[in-house]
């Protein structure tokens, strides 16, 4: 099974298997799929699901050592005081100024982004030129575009799908021909597929921005095809 | 910025929203609610203490990163930071380790930490912790094994057939058996989710 075709009927019955995480890549594909057309696994994962909610506690129990609070709250607060990291700025409200909104309909991203645009120069005097960059949804009928402006980037979707459930998107910086590298960025998106998205670091040097669906948490490569890709040279 | 006190008062899914909104401070209450289950489940996976620290490390980071992201309809926050955890040491094994040191039993691993000082809820959840473990226990050797080579050590259902010599039907068949048999005595437990 590669996924790519038509779901097949073999997959049916894999509700513990797809559970478990251990069907390959496109037969999990193929499961999710038959999941719209039988009721009989839909219940059987709506049940089996409980069990693996709380499997991860046959597992001896231990307490943390008190070094990983230490390293992990100490990472949280130095990346809040640098407004790096969270990239879940993710809400399911319009963005939280008026110096950005989403036009609906025949305006579009585009526009709705030249004019964020302009707002910012007006009321912004001494505030780094912003560029505009758009980029190319390849999944879905979403768009996208990235705002540079000084230091701070932001990567703007509007209508993106909702990632498959258990799992998140993840945003690549791609440098030369080397491999994408991550930019330490999860996202979500509310039911809309709006979001504002900050990414953090420099993106001097980098070629593209490209947004891959990933399980929850991260991969440290790119496990699946671009979502999002914006051409940054 | 909401105080300590007020904060610990929040239940899990209202912590998140303000996560969601960059608190640092919700943040770490969420973190000491569930980091020991965290490192738990990563011990468990990992078999080392030096990488399931890191694990967990990167499993809440990645949590920070993207806690706007949480959505209550798909779980709990605990459900989905353990879900983070197995991935970020699935990953961790494709990275650094051979598979063949995720094939590990309970045994090799240290017994419980010493815990002098548990709360109310942390002494409710090792209850439950230990029921749960029992209840895997009592399964079949056969369906045991094959949900832990799948749950706790990542291997794909082709793996495990070719680890024990089976057709792969036999393998998701004992999956289904072994996680249907869980569901009825945590049901009669009243421990499922």
């Amino acid at each position: 099974m590669t996924g790519l075709g038509a779901p097949s009927a073999d997959v049916c019955g894999d509700a513990a298997a797809y559970l478990l995480g251990s069907l390959e890549r496109g037969e999990a594909l193929d499961f999710r799929a038959h999941l719209s057309a039988c009721v009989v696994c839909r219940d059987e994962v709506r049940g089996l699901a409980e069990v693996l909610q709380v499997l991860p506690m046959a597992a001896p129990q231990f307490r943390a050592p008190k070094r990983v609070r230490r390293a992990t709250i100490r990472a949280v607060r130095s990346e809040r005081q640098r407004g790096r990291g969270h990239g879940g700025l993710v809400t399911g409200q319009p963005p939280r100024t008026g110096r950005l909104r989403f036009a609906r309909g025949a305006l579009g991203v585009s526009a709705a982004v030249a004019a964020a645009t302009l707002l910012i120069f007006l009321f912004s005097s001494g505030v780094p030129a912003t560029r505009e960059v758009q980029a190319r949804v390849l999944a879905g009928s979403g768009q996208a575009a990235l705002l540079l402006s000084g230091a701070r980037s932001e990567l703007i979707v509007h209508g993106l799908r909702h990632p498959a459930p258990g799992h998140i998107y993840e945003v690549w910086l791609e440098r030369g021909n080397r491999a994408p590298r991550p930019a330490n960025v999860l996202f979500g998106v509310p039911p809309s597929g709006d979001a504002r998205i900050a990414i953090p670091g420099d993106l001097q040097g980098a070629g593209r921005l490209l947004v891959t669906e990933e399980r929850d948490g991260g991969s440290p490569v790119p496990t699946s095809s671009p979502v999002v890709v914006a051409q940054l040279t | 910025m909401s105080s300590g006190r007020a904060l610990q008062a929040l239940a899990d899914e209202e912590l998140m929203e303000l996560v969601g909104a960059g608190q640092s401070r919700a943040f770490e209450v969420v973190f000491d609610r569930h980091v020991d289950a965290a490192f738990s489940l990563a011990y468990r996976m990992c078999g080392s203490r030096p990488r399931a620290e890191d694990v967990t490390q990167e499993a809440f980071l990645s949590a920070w990163r993207s806690g706007g992201s949480y959505d209550p309809a798909r779980g709990s926050v605990r459900s989905w930071l353990l879900s983070t955890v197995r991935n970020r040491a699935i990953d961790a094994f494709r990275v650094e380790a051979s598979k063949s040191s995720r094939d590990m039993e309970d045994d090799h691993l240290a017994e419980w930490m010493p815990a002098p000082h548990l709360t109310e809820l942390e002494a409710l959840r090792r209850d439950e912790a230990g029921r749960v473990r029992s209840a895997v226990g009592e399964l079949p050797a056969e369906q045991r094994r094959v949900i832990e080579l799948a749950y706790f050590s990542g291997f794909t259902h082709t793996e495990i057939a070719r680890m024990l010599g089976l057709p792969t039907g036999t393998v998701k068949g004992r999956m289904r058996l072994g996680l249907s048999k869980l569901r009825v005595t945590l049901d009669s437990l009243e421990l499922a989710a």
